[in-house]
């Protein structure tokens, strides 16, 4: 009933950015690895658009945390704040749960000033996910996520029950509920810690730095998880971040914040990653921007060849046949087709049994042509290995052939006329209000039937 | 030995009887400690400028020697058990109220931070968060305030036996019954033992959330 209200209350013109905001997640190709999640939402589920206008923050001692930003932060969808420190990106989170209250400007929850609603009762409708975790110490792990529920009255049951129920949904052994947080490892805490957020179902989720105190591969499992969890709640997910990479792999809208609090971009991250608006955003992005935007185009495309493959038991006259003109290297596998290292052919036909090394191969038709590359580009031999999800050897691809493709995608992309700038980012920087009439509306909406072709053409974050 | 638990006729009290009394001298004015020193330590976490003028006050007020204040306070509280209780109560504030501002400030910030997130009014966030993770760090102070208290009763034996198991040391010269002092001193110290591991006890009953 709640959420009917409030939907109901967006009137007219917030069904625009519904609208537009779908036919951006359609052009993006979102659909693909999410639910379209503006509008084909499970009944039940809970989404907010905030808006920030023209908001100031300065402290007393003169400093300007943040300087007249405007942003609209489309509902369900995860915008990262990003910056170096001192941008006002933790400033600006927190100006949104009222922690800290701007000198001027305000902020709207979709369409209400988060002013008019009692401080407390805003703050339990938005999770909170920051680093460190900050769990409650002498709380097990299953009163930690059931802090907000108790908070808003529900009866000690329920709000354990719905505890565990999160525990499974962010991966969590449910035998660690009656466990404290100090005997969990960082991971493990910052799990609890997004389920905490969850717990209560909040259309809102902040999150400061949640896995930035974690090391690079517990990082990217979370990543992952946090992605996973989305694609199925679709919350409004507002992310800070200081890492540019951690911002292009999880944001659907990225903002880039300068020292000053000042923004400096504010785009979907494959836009960003070719057209950064300016000197200081092409520093921040750094010098692999071009590696990075790879992510972005899939190597679905990619012409593989199976014939320098062979099995470890092959005969030499096998290995004679399999022989490629482009390369005196074959792959060598085992019985069951995994690879096990390239050997010199004409050696091995020989007796010779040394493999050298492939690195490591990417999966082919789903992995992006930036993990193809470095496939190749690790390989001493110069070829990258595509596998099944089995990790059978299905092909092998020069550094040459996934140059061409990429010099392929980069021109399909040209050729698309509005292709990489969605109409978001115009429209956030345009139109900060839900106000928009029909017209503009059906505009946006003819102009992803153009998008969606050009988007099959890799506008996807290939994950 | 007998002895060493036959209490001469004057004291008007039992071995057992000489223990309890002994105990409430000692341990009411802890009780009362605390309660006056949490709300000091919220004021001086609340304005940090307190703080300092606060420990000033605590330590020159632990510095009067008991007998100053007993003078004083004869005249409003008589040869009673309140003149030994409110200097006792006086000098465990200078370990009591340190310790729950170091309990508190102890609370992680981004702990304080989520509290403050999640929508904990302050009242709700000091009693459920603050106060709860500030325990090992004033249970830490209670020990000390505690042995010290317990030490500290025999002094009202000054003003004419109001020591408790104190007055046992006067007793112990009048009727030359060196064993009397002994009991004095070695019950003395096995209480203080007893109770600090008692408080020990408590602590890991209170905290099995504390990584050991």
């Amino acid at each position: 009933m709640r959420i009917a209200g409030r939907r109901a209350g967006l009137g007219l013109g917030s069904g625009a950015i519904y609208e537009r905001m779908n036919v951006d997640g359609a052009a993006r190709g979102l659909g693909k690895w999410y639910r379209p999640r503006f509008c084909h939402a499970p009944e039940g589920l809970c989404t907010a658009l905030i808006l920030i206008d023209a908001v100031t923050k300065r402290y007393p001692g003169g400093t300007t945390a943040v300087d007249r930003l405007t942003l609209e932060i489309p509902d369900g969808g995860i915008t990262v704040l990003v910056g170096p420190s001192g941008c006002g990106k933790t400033t600006t989170l927190r100006m949104i749960n009222r922690m800290i209250d701007p000198t001027e400007g305000r902020i709207t929850l979709d369409g209400q000033d988060i002013r008019d609603r009692p401080v407390n009762a805003l703050r339990r409708s938005m999770g909170y996910v920051i680093q460190h975790a900050g769990l409650f110490p002498h709380r097990t792990i299953v009163e930690n996520i059931a802090t907000v529920p108790r908070l808003l009255g529900w009866d000690r049951r329920k709000a354990r029950s719905r505890a565990m129920e999160l525990m499974e949904r962010v991966g969590l052994d449910p035998a660690l509920a009656k466990r404290y947080p100090y005997q969990l490892s960082g991971g493990q805490q910052q799990r609890v810690g997004v389920a905490r957020a969850l717990a209560a179902d909040p259309p809102v989720m902040l999150m400061d730095e949640p896995f930035s105190a974690v090391d690079p591969i517990v990082r990217k499992g979370l990543q992952d998880e946090l992605l996973r969890i989305q694609s199925e709640l679709g919350k409004t997910i507002v992310f800070v971040t200081h890492d540019i990479d951690e911002a292009t792999t999880i944001g659907d809208m990225v903002a880039v914040l300068r020292k000053g609090g000042k923004l400096a971009q504010y785009a979907p991250p494959a836009e960003l990653l070719s057209a950064p608006a300016d000197e200081f955003v092409e520093d921040f992005l750094g010098l692999d921007r071009g590696i990075r935007r790879l992510s972005f185009f899939t190597a679905a495309g990619l012409e593989l060849t199976a014939k320098p493959i062979v099995a470890v038991d092959s005969t030499a006259e096998q290995i004679n046949a399999r022989l490629l003109p482009q390369t005196p290297y074959v792959l060598v596998t085992d019985t069951e087709g995994r690879p096990l290292g390239w050997a010199d052919g004409k050696a091995r036909a020989a007796g010779e049994t040394r493999l050298i090394a492939f690195g490591h191969s990417f999966r082919a038709g789903r992995d992006s042509l930036r993990a193809a590359l470095d496939s190749a580009v690790l390989s001493p031999t110069g070829w990258a290995v595509a596998v099944d999800p089995d990790g059978r050897a299905v092909g092998v691809v020069a550094q040459e052939t996934i140059a061409a493709a990429i010099r392929t995608a980069h021109a399909e992309r040209a050729a698309a006329p509005t292709a990489g700038v969605p109409a978001t980012a115009a429209g956030a920087a345009t139109a900060p209000g839900p106000q928009r009439d029909g017209r503009s509306d059906e505009k946006s909406s003819g102009r992803s039937g153009d998008k969606d072709g050009a988007s099959a053409a890799g506008d996807v974050p290939v994950r | 030995m007998s002895s060493f638990f036959r209490m001469p006729s004057d004291l008007q009290h039992s071995y057992l009887g000489l223990v309890a009394w002994h105990l409430q001298l000692a341990l009411v004015p802890v009780l009362l400690g605390l309660l006056i020193a949490l709300p000091i330590g919220q004021l001086c976490i609340r304005f940090r400028w307190l703080y300092a003028p606060m420990l000033g006050v605590t330590t020159v007020l632990y510095a009067i020697p008991s007998l100053a204040f007993f003078v004083v306070l004869i005249d409003w509280t008589g040869q009673s058990d309140t003149t030994v209780m409110i200097p006792l109560t006086i000098y465990t504030l200078v370990i009591l109220v340190p310790a729950i501002i170091d309990g508190v400030r102890s609370v992680p910030p981004e702990t304080h931070a989520a509290a403050t997130a999640m929508g904990f009014g302050a009242a709700r966030r000091y009693f459920q968060i603050d106060l709860p993770i500030a325990v090992p760090a004033i249970v830490a102070g209670l020990r000390v305030a505690t042995v010290s208290s317990i030490s500290l009763v025999s002094v009202g034996a000054l003003i004419g036996d109001q020591g408790a198991l104190g007055n046992l040391l006067e007793d112990a010269t009048q009727y030359h019954r060196p064993i009397l002092a002994w009991s004095s001193v070695i019950t003395t110290a096995v209480l203080a033992i007893l109770i600090d591991g008692l408080l020990v006890l408590a602590r890991r009953l209170l905290t099995p959330w504390a990584a050991r």
